[in-house]
């Protein structure tokens, strides 16, 4: 309730306060654990797909290492996102690692990436403009819009919604293509377990 | 009395001349050459090397580069747009770019998706298995991708991801910066860096503009610091390094001549007692030297650096002249008459001009331009001077200096006639065979070192933000590279080809850190047919397979017909150069083509972090059209054969001085009056053994000149004696003032310099101990 006394004081107090000021109020409202688990169910809609492509699994973000991305449907699929490097493990249980070195960029989108679930007021500020904001209750729903032109090549725009944690991200792309995601069952923890720690640090079996 | 007005009318004439001249040169202002690659030698076999070596220096000698940094990316943006607009105000940028055109990637994957089927990564090449499940398993990682990675090709072009690996090869990674909110910016330790690139107006090398750029930048980057107390600024480029080494060598003139004028005022003051030596002997000085400058900027065009500083230390070489004849002056008393004394004198100053031209003159053999330069100004120097003292001081010097020596000569008279009576011919033998046995190991134990740094000094301060900046864009621009050429573009690519292919496993052994080349970005024809044989064979040849895969994962019927549709029609389609450098993204790669030439066409291929350059020139020449350019290696080369060389030169100097002092005084004498020259220089070539010092080319060429200086020694010292004691001052003289000069040059920033200087202090301080030996051997005692 507090939250939106505030939310309404701002308002009213017009273009003093910047949406970038309100962003930041509002998500300082998540949670901030280091470690947060989740299961998450992606939909994918793309015009080159007869129909939507729906992938299911669970996430594992880390703030220091990063974030595991583990697809359990329709195949088994592992994207491991640190700062400087991917790893994808495939269905047949190959790995491949890339770099900074093989993927201009790569540094920026997991810096965006991390800034969506980690719902970082200031590292989304550097990367987007707010275009729309609400809060109600201590449910919040965002919609961003790219600053910089590399980003603004491929998306169009951004919804995160969340209360406690980020519960869905929608991303738009330039050429029509959408995804959502929905994440459910959001848990905070101290540290990453030992099989997660073992993905983090490259320690990983060949074998799915 | 006619005679010798005649003398110094004749002068005179010369003297305007000269000062004509220069007036005329002067007024149009001087050319002061500060580029310090400008003292290098062309080196290459290829001449082709050597302009494409000129037209990258061109090209980076007008650049400047700054990186504007702040704790947060909003000051940064607002503390690199504020800097930016300071120095486009400024005026001395003709193009000045902080902030970037909106950049397409896509663009890039536009400008190759109607070439696609010629492109594949060497990777994918050995990798693919060519089974249906092989294609899903990589159009599955694509597809199901959390988020897209960067610019990639859309699932419709590229369902597999073959063209995705080959762009992630391209060499566009090597560069750190990355597009930020309009701005090319590179993280590092907290620290967000805004990059700023800038053409200058006018060339990097005109000194008054030079002032006037570092000005405008000081202040740009002082304003900066009043707004944003955060911000810093890193700079780099030709202009901050030849400013700085022009300013460096300002204050190394103004040291050297200004100390050594100073000493050696007060030190014929000392002798003389009077003014009118000095002032004949500064003016003298100061003509030879006006002369030099004058004829070099007539011959050369210009003035180098490196000239004015050693031009600086020719002071304290060239005072020798007037203070023989003054010193003659002195000792002749009352019976003084300036013609017969300079008859008596003439023979000792033009023996010790001929052997200073001989010194300097063999560094007219080498191929630097810098030291020619000096070879002139010395010579000149020398020579103007010696025509000054025989014409002009004459007619000022035709009274008697009655007042006879003062106490400090007499006080050395007495010492060194000691000397004669006490020491025979054993005594000194014995020293000097002593001395040979202590500098022979010393001369052994010689390091030597052969580096082009020795030449080009550079700023440490500017090297240390040079080298940050390097770090935080992962430009680097060293002068290496391999030089490419062929017939035709076509033959130019695959040579490139084949080059690349060799470089991409000595980057994986660790020889370089990776390499820059056009044939990444445009593969030659031969390579993409290859290519499309590839695509051909192991995805179109079973079509139904083909549609298979991509609809039982999902994607529609059209997609596997636009993809098939698009193979067959691009089947005469061939990515060529000219595309490619028509193509905006591919700006900052165009100097990579060197384009027609001569002989066909040429390009070049960088190479980052080199570890073993052996390896490399091992490389250029085991390959078809491939030329391995090294300036600084073969500079480096260079100089190690001419030291190797002026090793065996000293030797012919030797004997010819030799045999020029064989022609007037006999040969026992001539070497007699050689050997505390030889000892000198074994001696201070032992003690750089001794203490460790590395020897270069430059101390082997000041070998020279300690024999020369040396051998006037002798020369004077047996054509006056220790009889008459102003004679003696005037040697002794003249062998402080060296000492002095020479010693000041050691000083220098400029390794070369200091280098010649620390051998000539050495070499000369032991020949003024060592010379008074030639008394015991080549004159009799005169009681």
């Amino acid at each position: 309730m507090k939250k939106a006394v505030f939310v309404l004081l701002f308002l009213c107090a017009g273009p003093a306060i910047s949406d970038g000021d309100m962003l930041e109020r509002i998500l300082g409202g998540a949670e901030q654990s280091p470690v947060t688990r989740a299961k998450f169910e992606q939909t994918k809609y793309m015009s080159s797909l007869k129909r939507p492509l729906v992938l299911s699994g669970r996430l594992t973000f880390s703030r220091r290492d990063g974030i595991l991305w583990i697809i359990d449907k329709p195949y088994r699929m592992t994207y491991i996102l640190s700062e400087s490097r991917i790893v994808e493990i495939g269905s047949d249980g190959t790995a491949r690692a890339r770099g900074q070195s093989d993927l201009p960029g790569l540094t920026q989108i997991s810096r965006v990436f991390r800034a969506m679930l980690a719902a970082d007021s200031n590292a989304l500020k550097d990367y987007f403009d707010v275009k729309d904001i609400n809060e109600n209750a201590g449910v919040w729903e965002i919609m961003l819009i790219p600053r910089q032109a590399q980003l603004a090549q491929f998306i169009s725009g951004m919804r995160l919604s969340g209360a406690r944690f980020v519960d869905a991200i929608e991303i738009g792309e330039t050429n029509g293509d959408r995804s959502t995601i929905r994440f459910i069952g959001a848990q905070g923890d101290a540290a990453p377990n030992l099989e997660e720690q073992k993905f983090f640090h490259g320690e990983f079996s060949e074998k799915p | 009395m006619s005679v010798l007005r005649w003398r110094a009318l004749l002068w005179l004439t010369f003297a305007f001349f000269v000062i004509g001249c220069g007036l005329v040169q002067f007024s149009r202002g001087v050319a002061l050459q500060t580029d310090l690659m400008a003292l290098l030698p062309p080196t290459e076999r290829n001449p082709l090397a050597e302009r494409v070596i000129e037209k990258l220096a061109e090209v980076n000698g007008n650049r400047a580069v700054f990186l504007v940094g702040a704790s947060n990316p909003e000051v940064t943006g607002k503390a690199v747009r504020l800097f930016a607009e300071r120095l486009r105000e400024s005026g001395v940028f003709r193009r000045l770019v902080a902030e970037m055109p909106k950049f397409d990637p896509d663009q890039i994957t536009k400008t190759y998706a109607g070439y696609r089927f010629g492109l594949l990564s060497e990777n994918d090449r050995s990798a693919f298995r060519s089974k249906e499940n092989d294609l899903k398993e990589r159009l599955l990682r694509k597809l199901h991708a959390p988020f897209r990675l960067g610019a990639m090709f859309s699932i419709e072009d590229d369902p597999f991801g073959l063209l995705d690996s080959w762009f992630s090869g391209l060499p566009l990674k090597d560069i750190k910066l990355e597009p930020e909110d309009g701005l090319l910016v590179a993280r590092a330790d907290g620290r967000v860096w805004g990059f700023i690139f800038g053409e200058l107006s006018v060339t990097a090398y005109d000194s008054d503009f030079q002032e006037r750029v570092v000005r405008e930048v000081t202040r740009a980057e002082n304003e900066l610091r009043t707004h944003f107390e955060d911000a810093g600024v890193l700079r780099s480029g030709a202009v901050f390094y030849a400013s700085a080494a022009r300013t460096e060598a300002k204050s190394e003139m103004d040291f050297i001549g200004t100390v050594s004028t100073l000493c050696i005022v007060l030190l014929v003051y000392l002798v003389f007692r009077s003014f009118l030596p000095i002032t004949l002997g500064l003016l003298s000085v100061g003509f030879g030297v006006l002369a030099a400058a004058v004829l070099s900027v007539s011959v050369f065009g210009e003035i180098h650096l490196i000239t004015l500083v050693f031009g600086a230390s020719l002071i304290g070489d060239t005072i020798d002249y007037p203070i023989q004849y003054l010193s003659a002056r002195l000792g002749a008393g009352k019976a003084w008459d300036p013609l017969s004394g300079l008859r008596r004198i003439a023979p000792g100053l033009t023996m010790a001009l001929l052997v200073g031209i001989l010194g300097y003159g063999v560094l007219v053999f080498l191929p630097f331009p810098a030291l020619l330069q000096i070879a002139a100004f010395s010579i000149t120097g020398l020579s103007v001077t010696w025509i000054t003292v025989l014409t002009l001081l004459p007619f000022f010097l035709r009274s008697p200096d009655s007042r006879g020596a003062n106490s400090v000569i007499s006080f050395l008279q007495g010492g060194l006639i000691w000397f004669q009576v006490k020491t025979g011919k054993k005594k000194c033998a014995a020293v000097a065979g002593a001395l040979v046995v202590f500098a022979l190991p010393g001369c052994f134990s010689i390091k030597w070192n052969d580096e082009v740094s020795l030449l080009i000094s550079r700023s440490p301060d500017l090297m240390r933000q040079e080298s940050r900046i390097r770090d935080l864009t992962g430009y680097s621009g060293g002068s290496q590279f391999f030089l490419v050429e062929g017939k035709t573009p076509e033959e130019v690519l695959i040579n490139e080809e084949n080059l690349s292919a060799k470089l991409a496993e000595m980057a994986a052994q660790g020889v370089i850190a990776g390499f820059r080349g056009i044939s990444s970005f445009v593969p030659s024809r031969e390579r993409q047919m290859r290519n499309r044989l590839f695509w051909e064979r192991n995805i179109f040849s079973d079509r139904e397979a083909l549609r298979r895969v991509l609809s039982g994962t999902g994607l529609h019927e059209h997609v596997a017909n636009a993809l098939i549709e698009d193979f067959d029609a691009s089947k005469n389609r061939f990515l060529h150069v000219s595309h490619w450098l028509k193509a905006p993204f591919s700006f900052p790669y165009r100097h990579l083509w060197v384009g027609e030439t001569r002989h066909g066409f040429a390009s070049i291929v960088l190479l980052r972090d080199i570890r073993d350059f052996g390896r490399l020139a091992a490389l250029g020449e085991g390959l078809e059209g491939v030329t391995f350019v090294d300036k600084v290696g073969s500079v480096s080369r260079l100089f190690r054969s001419y030291r190797e060389m002026g090793c065996s030169w000293l030797f012919y100097a030797v004997c010819l001085i030799c045999i020029v002092l064989s022609a007037r005084y006999g040969c026992l004498q001539a070497i007699c009056l050689l050997s505390p020259a030889l000892l000198s220089m074994a001696l201070s070539m032992a003690l750089f053994g001794y203490m460790g010092i590395p020897m270069t080319l430059f101390n082997i060429l000041s070998l020279m000149l300690v024999l020369c200086a040396a051998v006037n020694y002798a020369i004077f010292m047996r054509e006056g004696g220790v009889k008459v004691a102003a004679t003696l001052a005037g040697v002794l003289l003249s062998a402080i003032t060296d000492l002095l000069s020479f010693g000041l040059l050691s000083f220098s920033s400029t390794p070369a310099l200091s280098g010649f200087g620390l051998t000539l202090l050495l070499g000369i301080g032991a020949s003024i101990v060592l010379t008074p030996g030639v008394l015991v051997f080549c004159r009799q005692v005169e009681s």
